[in-house]
């Protein structure tokens, strides 16, 4: 008997509950493959399944919490053997919906797959499975001089594995690129539960289809990440945070080119606006940070001598783009307390408004860096037009930018308006010249775009998909492929 | 639960709490984390059906108070818990360890269900005069470490600190587990009244932060109560080390670090472990977890014993839980109270 597809796709927090219904039940082979207490149908485990950060949800009818790569190929010979849906998840703090089991199926909690297994610093790489949380594995190599470079602000809370499977970057990538520039090898169950591996111990190869290319951002919609063997970089010598204080967004905008026009590669050109200054404020009242239009973090690195070359061409451009104040915070540990903040803001937003919720969604625009001021002024017109509030923030070195609104997410108008303005936001960022998403990936949430933004190209995904997946068993109905 | 839809909805699910939730790190189920149990909550508001797995979820939680700590949106993921145990109470889902709990407090009048006087490790009758401050003693302390609490009493009755004639359990464990506390809060509180005092001193973490939240009364550590008086104390400087667990609800639920610190480096060497204070781990002990769910509590036990440095004599902490439990995994843990008795002339 084959598994009937069900679609339980419901919008934030659309109260109801779906009953799922199964055609088939594989509910003890899967508990002969991963033990009784690995895999569960309690109606509580999969409401919590249900989600992840976005605002999308939808019930799978089992979780599968596997804990090696045989397991897991196992399972997926299973599925495809049902044609059940199958749909990887890490921690679940994707906010495009790309966890979310939109056709009901196995999740596969991959979180318990945590080991750092190796660290091999003389090849300048480590092999890790894909549940090991971000932030832990550069903890793991601080003692060591190293670290991996591509830092989101999820970092203290998102696995390898899924910031892989979306294509993850984060406030470090304008100076060190996202996270395919770190993937050596991967190994991946494919969906008819073959193991493949993509790549090598090398740190180049010119052998073939980059593989891991193609995995990266693919959103398990072509496979399951099972270990993924990773470039490290050194820590450098020194590193030095300038901030400049504008009573100009646009003049902020235009001094991120202006910065990068001097020669100067930033390791991090973080940008806020007045509302992210607020919300930095109130989570983190130490900061103190002056009441002002926006504030550029500029963050340099490399040796002593150089970083204090560079912050002064920096301080040197700010202020002839009109920043008022502009100065460096000094100490590590006072940057350290700096980037904490910035990475938390997002959610942080519901501290400022405490009778409404952050919701993501339209969150994650990328635009050419000299579109910036372009962005900045459609985002103000939108946010003006519907009268609402978009705190705008994000990694202006490399023109992606963040926008947060929060709502009564039990006020149905309100949330109706915010998905227009979400709207708005995407297609103004492709107007722009720019991308739907700079770093959350597509998942089900944006999938609507897809065509507007690659048109052909998306033809050669779907191809792609089918190829590997004929079944189409492999997340389902994500990224815009069906 | 409808009540406690804006509550609920405050979790923006961003997960930051799931990595620093002791019980999701040991069993990995996203119901046995806070985000998870804000979900299930929400799911409650809409009639998502009972389960085993929702019950063990909400029961799982050791309320240690790192989600609260971490969360960056505000939401308050143990409060919520809290009021959904009390719900499934009020549903008749009562776990056993609900219900034995319960006759232990309300059979005897303390936690351990021990019918001997609370008393009996003081060899003079309660003084019934009128005391501005009032040592309470608390469970643990009058049934398992009576030759440390004569000796503490020893030192506060030179201050003029009094005890309660009648003192019952503050109800911390009751509390946790959603069961009702009205009537114990009611005694201590008459009995508190009848003694004159304004001031509770008290010494065990989970007493300290039940007068701090739900009495009425102006409460302070006996930690904090020795270090304003180190000077007039006569304690004798130990030759040992010892590291400091900061229990959850003296440190996280109400950030009281310093004078157990100034006190212990007071009496003895302190090294500090790997992570202290408002990012110290959990013993696993809180919220019932020991009581209904040992293994777990063991495990999460043992998690942290991973950050006490080597070569210590003692962990010395304030907690009768964090005691017991790392003490069952082989760690030498000692009270605060025990380690100034230690140090007495």
């Amino acid at each position: 008997m084959i598994y009937t597809r069900k679609s339980d796709r419901r919008e934030d927090f659309v109260l109801n509950i779906s009953s799922g219904g199964l055609s088939v039940d594989i509910f003890d082979e899967i508990r002969d493959i991963v033990t009784l207490n690995r895999v569960s149908r309690d109606p509580a485990e999969l409401y919590c399944y249900s989600y992840d950060a976005s605002y999308i949800s939808s019930t799978p009818d089992y979780v599968v919490m596997p804990h090696s790569t045989q397991e897991v190929s196992a399972i997926v010979k299973l599925a495809s053997q049902y044609r059940i849906p199958i749909v990887p998840r890490g921690a679940g703090t994707g906010l495009s919906g790309g966890a979310v089991p939109i056709s009901g199926g196995i999740v596969l909690d991959m979180s318990r797959m945590n080991k750092l297994q190796k660290i091999d610093i003389p090849n300048l790489q480590v092999l890790v499975e894909p549940g090991l949380i971000h932030a832990r594995l550069n903890s793991a190599l601080e003692p060591y001089g190293f670290f991996f470079p591509p830092d989101p602000g999820s970092s203290e809370m998102c696995t390898l594995g899924g910031f892989i499977a979306n294509g993850g970057s984060g406030m470090r990538s304008v100076k060190y690129g996202t996270v395919t520039r770190y993937v050596l090898d991967l190994e991946i169950v494919l969906p008819d539960g073959e193991i493949i591996q993509t790549g090598s111990m090398t740190m180049k190869s010119a052998s073939g289809y980059d593989l891991n290319a193609l995995m990266v951002g693919s959103e398990g919609t072509l496979g399951i990440i099972t270990a993924a063997r990773l470039k490290i970089h050194p820590i450098p010598k020194a590193r030095k945070v300038v901030l400049a204080h504008f009573n100009d967004l646009d003049a902020a905008g235009r001094a991120v080119p202006a910065i990068m026009g001097q020669g100067i590669v930033p390791s991090a050109c973080e940008l806020m606006d007045s509302t992210t200054i607020q919300a930095l404020n109130i989570y983190d009242p130490d900061l103190n940070i002056p009441e002002c239009e926006a504030l550029l973090l500029i963050e340099v690195d490399g040796t002593p001598c150089s970083i204090d070359s560079d912050a002064v061409d920096i301080t040197n451009c700010c202020r002839a783009l009109g920043a008022f104040d502009i100065n460096t915070a000094g100490s590590v540990l006072e940057q350290q307390e700096i980037w904490k903040a910035r990475r938390l803001v997002g959610a942080v937003m519901t501290r400022l408004y405490p009778d409404k919720t952050r919701v993501y969604i339209g969150e994650d625009i990328a635009v050419p860096l000299s579109a910036i001021p372009a962005m900045l002024k459609d985002i103000r017109s939108i946010s003006s037009r519907y009268n609402i509030t978009i705190m705008t923030y994000g990694h202006a070195g490399d023109g992606n930018l963040h926008t947060g609104m929060a709502i009564d997410i039990l006020d149905k108008y309100q949330y109706e308006q915010l998905k227009q303005v979400a709207d708005d936001i995407h297609r103004a960022a492709l107007r722009n010249g720019g991308t739907v998403s700079g770093e959350h990936g597509i998942g089900c949430v944006r999938e609507i775009y897809m065509e507007q933004e690659h048109g052909r190209g998306l033809d050669v995904m779907k191809q792609i998909k089918k190829a590997l997946d004929p079944h189409n068993i492999m997340n389902p109905q994500k990224v815009g492929l069906e | 639960m409808k009540q406690y839809l804006k509550d609920i909805v405050k979790c923006v699910k961003c997960g930051r709490c799931r990595t620093v939730c002791p019980s999701q790190n040991v069993l990995g189920w996203e119901s046995s984390g806070p985000r998870g149990r804000m979900l299930m909550a929400l799911g409650c508001t809409c009639d998502l059906e009972m389960s085993r797995g929702m019950i063990d979820g909400f029961l799982t939680c050791t309320t240690c108070h790192q989600c609260v700590s971490e969360c960056p949106s505000g939401a308050d993921p143990l409060e919520i818990t809290r009021v959904v145990r009390r719900e499934l109470i009020d549903m008749g889902h009562v776990a056993p360890h609900q219900i034995e709990i319960m006759n232990r407090v309300s059979g005897s009048g303390n936690s351990l269900g021990d019918e001997s006087p609370r008393t009996s490790w003081l060899d003079i009758p309660v003084d019934a005069g009128s005391f501005d401050h009032i040592y309470f003693v608390g469970c643990l302390a009058s049934y398992r470490q009576q030759e440390t609490t004569a000796a503490i009493y020893s030192i506060l009755r030179q201050f003029s600190v009094g005890l309660l004639e009648d003192e019952k359990c503050c109800g911390s464990p009751l509390y946790r587990l959603g069961l009702d506390t009205s009537e114990l809060i009611e005694h201590n509180s008459y009995q508190i009244k009848k003694a004159g005092a304004h001031t509770v001193i008290t010494e065990c973490a989970g007493c300290y932060a039940m007068f701090r939240g739900q009495y009425e009364f102006n409460v302070v550590h006996l930690s904090e109560f020795l270090s304003d008086r180190l000077e007039q104390l006569p304690l004798k400087r130990l030759n040992i080390t010892v590291s400091y667990h900061d229990p959850c609800h003296l440190g996280r639920f109400n950030k009281l670090y310093d004078a157990p610190r100034t006190v212990i480096n007071h009496i003895c060497t302190l090294e500090e472990m790997k992570y202290s204070r408002e990012k110290a781990g959990c013993c696993g002990g809180g919220g019932g977890v020991r009581l209904g769910y040992p293994e777990l509590s063991s495990m999460v036990a043992k998690d942290l014993a991973a950050n006490i440095p080597q070569g210590m004599d003692y962990v010395v902490t304030a907690c009768p839980l964090c005691i017991r439990n790392l003490s069952d995994i082989g760690i030498k843990t000692i009270d605060l109270a025990e380690l100034v008795r230690m140090s007495m002339v």
